[in-house]
C-alpha cells in the first residue's frame, strides 16, 4: 500500500506542475517515477495475496555464488575500460555464479519441501 | 538486564566474506562506511590545511580538484548512503520481528557491490592521472573526456554505477522486509517510527536510484564515442538526469537517522513518540516533495521552471515542520535522561534547523542566484548532512551499540565525543556563512589575501582538526568498550520497539523465546506499563 499511494503522491506533484508549463524532460522524469511506483505497488499486492511470505527458514548461512555473481559483474563493468580479458574472465565468473545460484535455490526449495512435509 | 547472551565465536574470513545473516551484512557495511569515512575525513583535512591561508602550501590546484571530487563522491556514495542504509538492514528486520530480512542474497549481493564500487572509486589514485576531478556531481562538460581525460574519471563513474546498484539493492530488500515479513499484529500503522523513515527512504531509493546509474552509463558512452550530451541542451539533460537522483540523496542521507533520533527521544523521555500517524504520513509526503524539487538545484541555468522547484521546495517546510514539532513533543514533560545518545539527538535538532533554514534561503531563486557556487551552498548542505545526518547517526549508534554487540559504549567518552565535534562542526562550517556571503566562491585551491578571508579560513581549519579529534575519541570509546565490555543485556535502556525483546546481539533467526504483543508502535512500552497497571 505505502507504494500505491507514494506512486500516488508523485503523480499528483506531477499534476501540479502541468500548469508551469514543464520541459518533456521534467514531466518523463516524475510523470515516470509515479507510475512505476503505482505498477510496482500493484504487484507487490498480488504477490502478496499469492504467495505468502515462507515460514521455515531453509537459507544457507553462506552463499559464494551472490559474490561470485557481484565480482563477476564488477569485472564485467570494469573491463569495458581494462579490456576484453577482464570482460571475458567477469563474464565468465558472473556465469558461474549464476550457475552456482540456481542450484543453491533448488536445494532450498528442496530443503522446503521437507520440511513443509515434516508432521 | 539478568539475560546474557552467550558469546559469538570469532568469525573466518569466508564467513565475514559470504554470510547470508542480515545483522552481519550490516555490520560489515557500516565497517565499510567507518573506514572510508576516515578516508574521506583524511581528505577533508588535507584541503583544510590548503585553505587555511592563501597561497598555494600543500596541494596543486588539480590534486585539490580531485581532493574535492573524491571527499564529496566519497561520503555521498560510500559512507552517508551505506551507514543510512546499514541501520536498516540490521533494524528493520528485528523492529517488525522476523526472522530474517527479505531476499537475503540480494542483501549480500548489495553489501558486496558497494564494497567493489568503493575499491574501484578509489583505485582512481593509482592510475597516472589521478581519480576523477569533475566533482561529486561528474558535472558534464567537465566529465567528458576532452576536459577530464584519463582513466580515473571513467573508474569514478564505475563505482558510482556499482555502489549506486549495490545500494538499490540493499534500499529493495529494506522495502520488501518492511511491507512482507510482519510478525502477527505488526500492521504497517503499528511499525515503529524508525522502520517507517527507512520505508520512504527506500522508496526514493527505488525510484530515484535507476535514474543515476543510467545517467552514468551515459556519461561513460559520451566520453568514449561523443554524441551524447551534445551541447547545451546535453548539459542540462545530464543535469536533469542527476539531480533526478541527487536531491533525493540528500533525504536518504537524512530519514533515516531521523527516524533513529525519533526512538532515542522516547526512549530516553520514558514517553511513546508523539504524533506517531501525522509522522507516518508527513515522512510519505516529505519523501515524494523531495523527489520533485531537484530543479532548485539549476535554478541559475534557465533551463528549469524556477516557480514550480521554488514551490515544491519551499513546500518541504510543512512535513520539516511536522517532524520537528514531534520530536519536541516527545520530549516535553519526559522523564529525560540525559545520556549521550539522547545528547546527540538535541545537538542533532539545533544544528539540522541552521542547515535547513539556509535551504529555505536558497530555495528562493533570487537569493540563490546570489548563493549560487560560494561557500554559502557549502556550509548549507554540511549543516545538514555532517551537523545533523552525522550527529545523528551517532545518537544511533550510541543506542544500538549495546543491541549490536553486547556491550554498552562508555558515556564519559561519549559526551566528550560531543562536545568536540559539537565545538569542531560549528567552528568549521559557521565561518564558511560568512565567507560565501562575502563572495569566497566554492573548489578553490587558492584565494587572494587582499580579500582578507584568511582568519575565517584559518577558524575553519582549526574546526575540522578538533571534528578529527572528536572522531579519535569515538574510536577510543569503541576500543575501549569492546576490550572490557560492560554487560549491557537484552534491553539496557528500557526500549520501546521489538528489537529489545530478543538478546544482545541478537542469534542467528532473530528471536528465540515468542514475541510478545504487538498492539502498537511501541508494544514493549505497552508491555511495560501493562505491567505496571496489573
Amino acid at each position: 500500500m505505502p507504494l500505491v499511494v507514494f506512486g500516488a503522491l508523485l503523480l499528483v506533484l506531477t499534476a501540479v506542475e502541468l500548469p508551469f508549463g514543464p520541459s518533456a524532460a521534467e514531466l518523463a522524469l516524475l510523470g515516470g517515477a509515479g507510475a512505476a511506483c503505482v505498477l510496482a505497488g500493484v504487484v507487490v499486492l498480488v504477490v502478496e495475496r499469492r504467495r505468502p511470505p515462507p515460514e521455515v527458514q531453509t537459507l544457507p548461512d553462506l552463499s559464494p555464488p551472490v559474490v561470485l555473481i557481484a565480482f563477476g559483474v564488477s569485472a564485467l563493468l570494469v573491463g569495458a575500460e581494462a579490456g576484453p580479458w577482464l570482460m571475458f574472465l567477469g563474464g565468465g565468473l558472473a556465469l558461474i555464479g549464476i550457475g552456482a545460484l540456481a542450484r543453491e535455490r533448488v536445494a532450498e526449495r528442496r530443503a522446503e519441501r521437507a520440511e513443509g512435509e515434516r508432521p | 538486564m539478568s539475560a546474557v547472551a552467550a558469546p559469538r565465536p570469532r568469525l573466518g574470513l569466508v564467513e565475514l566474506a559470504l554470510s547470508t545473516d542480515h545483522k552481519r551484512v550490516a555490520t560489515r557495511l557500516l565497517g565499510v562506511a567507518l573506514l572510508l569515512f576516515l578516508g574521506g575525513g583524511v581528505m577533508a583535512l588535507v584541503m583544510r590545511l590548503e585553505l587555511a591561508q592563501p597561497g598555494l602550501q600543500v596541494v596543486s590546484t588539480a590534486s585539490y580538484n580531485a581532493l574535492f571530487t573524491m571527499h564529496g563522491s566519497t561520503m555521498i556514495y560510500l559512507v552517508i548512503t551505506p551507514a543510512a542504509l546499514a541501520l536498516g538492514v540490521y533494524l528493520v528486520p528485528l523492529q517488525v520481528g522476523a526472522a530474517e530480512i527479505a531476499a537475503p542474497r540480494l542483501a549480500l549481493g548489495g553489501l558486496w557491490l558497494i564494497v567493489l564500487g568503493g575499491v574501484v572509486m578509489e583505485s582512481g589514485f593509482l592510475t597516472a592521472g589521478g581519480p576523477g576531478r569533475a566533482t561529486w556531481i561528474g558535472v558534464n562538460p567537465l566529465s567528458e573526456m576532452v576536459n577530464s581525460p584519463g582513466v580515473g574519471m571513467d573508474l569514478w563513474i564505475f563505482g558510482v554505477i556499482l555502489a549506486t546498484a549495490g545500494e538499490l539493492a540493499l534500499g529493495v530488500c529494506i522495502l520488501l522486509t518492511a511491507l512482507r515479513l510482519h510478525a502477527p499484529g505488526m500492521t504497517l500503522l503499528r511499525m515503529p517510527v524508525f522502520s517507517w523513515t527507512m520505508v520512504a527512504t527506500a522508496l526514493m531509493i527505488a525510484f530515484a536510484f535507476p535514474v543515476l546509474i543510467v545517467a552514468m552509463l551515459l556519461l561513460w558512452l559520451e566520453r568514449q564515442y561523443g554524441g551524447i550530451f551534445v551541447g547545451e541542451q546535453g548539459a542540462i539533460a545530464y543535469q536533469h538526469l542527476f539531480w533526478f537522483y541527487g536531491h533525493p540523496v540528500v533525504y536518504v542521507m537524512f530519514f533515516p537517522f531521523v527516524g533513529a533520533v525519533a526512538e532515542v527521544f522516547a526512549t530516553f523521555s520514558g514517553r511513546r513518540f508523539f504524533g506517531y500517524r501525522m509522522f507516518v504520513g508527513s515522512i510519505l509526503l516529505f519523501a515524494a516533495l523531495s523527489m520533485s524539487v531537484w530543479g532548485h538545484h539549476m535554478f541559475t541555468t534557465g533551463a528549469v521552471e524556477n516557480r514550480y522547484f521554488s514551490l515544491t521546495t519551499t513546500a518541504i517546510l510543512v512535513p520539516a515542520g511536522v517532524e520537528y514539532f514531534d520530536l519536541l513533543a516527545t520530549l516535553w514533560r519526559g522523564r529525560i535522561r540525559f545520556t549521550a545518545a539522547l545528547l546527540f539527538g538535541v545537538a542533532f535538532l539545533l544544528q539540522f534547523l541552521v542547515g535547513g533554514l539556509s535551504g529555505i534561503w536558497v530555495a528562493s531563486p533570487p537569493l540563490d542566484y546570489h548563493a549560487n557556487n560560494s561557500y554559502v551552498v557549502v556550509a548549507h548542505f554540511h549543516y545538514t548532512l555532517f551537523a545533523g545526518s552525522v550527529f545523528a547517526l551517532f545518537a544511533g549508534v550510541y543506542y544500538w551499540f549495546p543491541k549490536w554487540t553486547g556491550a554498552l559504549l562508555r558515556e564519559g567518552l561519549g559526551r566528550l565525543h560531543l562536545l568536540l565535534l559539537f565545538v569542531g562542526t560549528n567552528l568549521t562550517f559557521a565561518p564558511q556563512f560568512a565567507l560565501g556571503q562575502e563572495g569566497m566562491t566554492r573548489r578553490i585551491a587558492d584565494y587572494p589575501r587582499a580579500e582578507g578571508w584568511g582568519t575565517l579560513n584559518t577558524l575553519s581549519t582549526v574546526g575540522a582538526f578538533v571534528i578529527a579529534l572528536g572522531v579519535l575519541v569515538f574510536l577510543v570509546n569503541v576500543w575501549v568498550s569492546l576490550r572490557a565490555p560492560r554487560v549491557a543485556g537484552p534491553d539496557p535502556w528500557e526500549g520501546q520497539t521489538l528489537e529489545w525483546a530478543t538478546s544482545s546481539p541478537p542469534p542467528r533467526w532473530n528471536f528465540v523465546e515468542a514475541l510478545p504483543p504487538v498492539r502498537s508502535y511501541a508494544p514493549l512500552w505497552d508491555l511495560r506499563h501493562a505491567e505496571g497497571e496489573g
